[in-house]
């Protein structure tokens, strides 16, 4: 009876102290919230009395989370004050609120701090690396980034770096990398992005690099510039290399050219070939498809 | 020693009286002035400050005797052009004292419909000390976090040396 007694303290005990818990951990919760709130509330207020607030938030220190809303509330502020806060956490914080920062230097275009970036990738981790990317990319900086992409060392600072040029639209600059550095794999990535068919219908026709010429042409269908399908037509038609053919006819499937497939079907004399451009239009569940076998029962081909 | 003490009792005695009569008398002066609608429409008012807020006007509508939405059109809104003549049939209820129109905005927080929150506002638009404490009230009390959050929202808008100083500690607090 006595154990039993002791038993049922025990246990009321436990659940008192998991409530306690509980609460304390909701009470945290709802602490971080409001100043979440209280964070974004401030982007309204006039900044000569908001960063102020802003700058004992980062004084005192708090999440990840907290840190990264006051970093974008640092962002959206004119002042230098706001943007060497920026820095000084670009430069000496961490985790996503540092990315954060970062980016936010960007949107803030500070001369000084935007300067500084440059080292800040140099020194940077794949992330730190990726956030200055952003940065440029939202101050528009062009010739930062290109001068990040001449002077990559590993491929995918190099493909990052092309990337970026293209959703920056900057085209004069990827026509100067790739006369520098010869055509890669990232140029069709980046005609793809900055939606450029003209540059992406070079590298189709460019056979000095079988890879990046195969990519390119696929690309033409995805790309569905004014030209593709006589473009595609035309590459398969002068090509005697099987690759390249097909990537045409990917390409021309990707494009949903049907059209075009039915006219190398017709113009075929292959059985082979004529089977894989068949098999193309089946798959595209295009109705030409039953137009060949409408015409093969008729006797016609 | 013993007198000065039995003295002094009387005396904080004495003062306690006073500030229940008066509180008392004040209560029921408020409560005279208290804000009160007749038909249906919209009712506007402000309360006498200076500064920003001076140019505050609170509107409500009134349907079926109840209040039904709730506008403030101020120096946010200024150049604002439908916020001068929104409303001219609205009934003026002209100036009405600050703790009257705290007393009315206040009954409707945590008002599950729109009017709770556009009572919040309209309580950060009272430059009043009073107002700040409601405000702070709701913050650390309220049993609704998103009644909590937008009290924190409107300290933030309301330009008050009080609320800011709050929202600094909040801010700090770890």
């Amino acid at each position: 009876m006595h154990t039993r007694i002791k038993l049922i303290f025990v246990v009321l005990a436990a659940i008192l102290a998991g409530t306690v818990q509980a609460q304390d951990g909701n009470s945290a919760r709802d602490k971080e919230e409001l100043q979440m709130i209280a964070l974004e509330a401030l982007i309204h207020v006039p900044e000569e009395r908001a960063l102020p607030a802003v700058l004992k938030l980062l004084e005192s220190g708090g999440s990840d989370d907290l840190m990264e809303s006051a970093m974008f509330v640092l962002g959206q502020m004119d002042s230098p004050e706001a943007a060497a806060a920026l820095l000084d956490f670009a430069r000496n914080g961490n985790g996503d609120a540092r990315e954060e920062a970062i980016q936010m230097i960007g949107i803030n275009g500070d001369a000084t701090a935007m300067a500084a970036l440059a080292d800040i990738y140099a020194d940077g981790d794949e992330d730190t690396r990726e956030a200055v990317l952003e940065a440029y990319l939202i101050a528009d900086d062009v010739d930062a980034v290109f001068a990040i992409a001449m002077a990559a060392t590993n491929d995918d600072d190099y493909e990052e770096a092309v990337e970026t040029l293209a959703v920056m639209d900057a085209r004069e600059e990827l026509k100067k990398l790739r006369e520098a550095k010869g055509p890669s794999e990232a140029f069709v990535d980046a005609a793809i992005i900055s939606d450029d068919h003209e540059e992406l219908e070079r590298l189709a026709r460019d056979s000095s690099n079988p890879d990046v010429q195969t990519e390119a042409i696929e690309a033409l269908g995805i790309v569905d510039g004014p030209n593709a399908e006589a473009v595609l037509l035309e590459i398969y038609k002068s090509s005697t290399n099987d690759d390249v053919r097909e990537a045409a006819i990917d390409g021309l499937f990707i494009g949903d050219y049907g059209e075009a497939i039915l006219e190398l079907y017709r113009s075929s004399t292959n059985a082979r070939e004529k089977g894989e451009l068949l098999e193309a239009l089946v798959v595209m569940d295009s109705d030409l498809a039953m137009d060949i076998i409408d015409d093969a029962l008729a006797g016609d081909q | 020693m013993r007198l000065a003490n039995r003295s002094s009792s009387l005396t904080a005695n004495l003062l306690l009286i006073i500030a229940l009569v008066a509180a008392s008398i004040f209560s029921e002066a408020r409560a005279a002035e208290a804000i009160s609608f007749g038909d249906d429409g919209w009712y506007t008012w402000q309360v006498a400050t200076t500064g920003e807020f001076a140019e505050e006007k609170f509107y409500v509508r009134v349907k079926s005797g109840e209040p039904k939405e709730i506008e403030i059109i101020g120096h946010w809104c200024r150049g604002w052009k439908r916020s001068v003549t929104r409303y001219p049939d609205a009934t003026d209820l002209g100036l009405v004292d600050t703790d009257v129109s705290l007393d009315w905005f206040e009954q409707y927080i945590g008002d599950r419909s729109d009017l709770g929150s556009d009572a919040l506002a309209a309580i950060s638009m009272h430059d009043s000390g009073r107002a700040v404490q409601i405000m702070i009230d709701v913050v650390e009390s309220d049993a609704h976090m998103d009644v909590r959050e937008e009290a924190v929202f409107w300290m933030a808008q309301s330009e008050s040396e009080a609320a800011f100083a709050y929202l600094d500690k909040l801010l700090m607090k770890r």
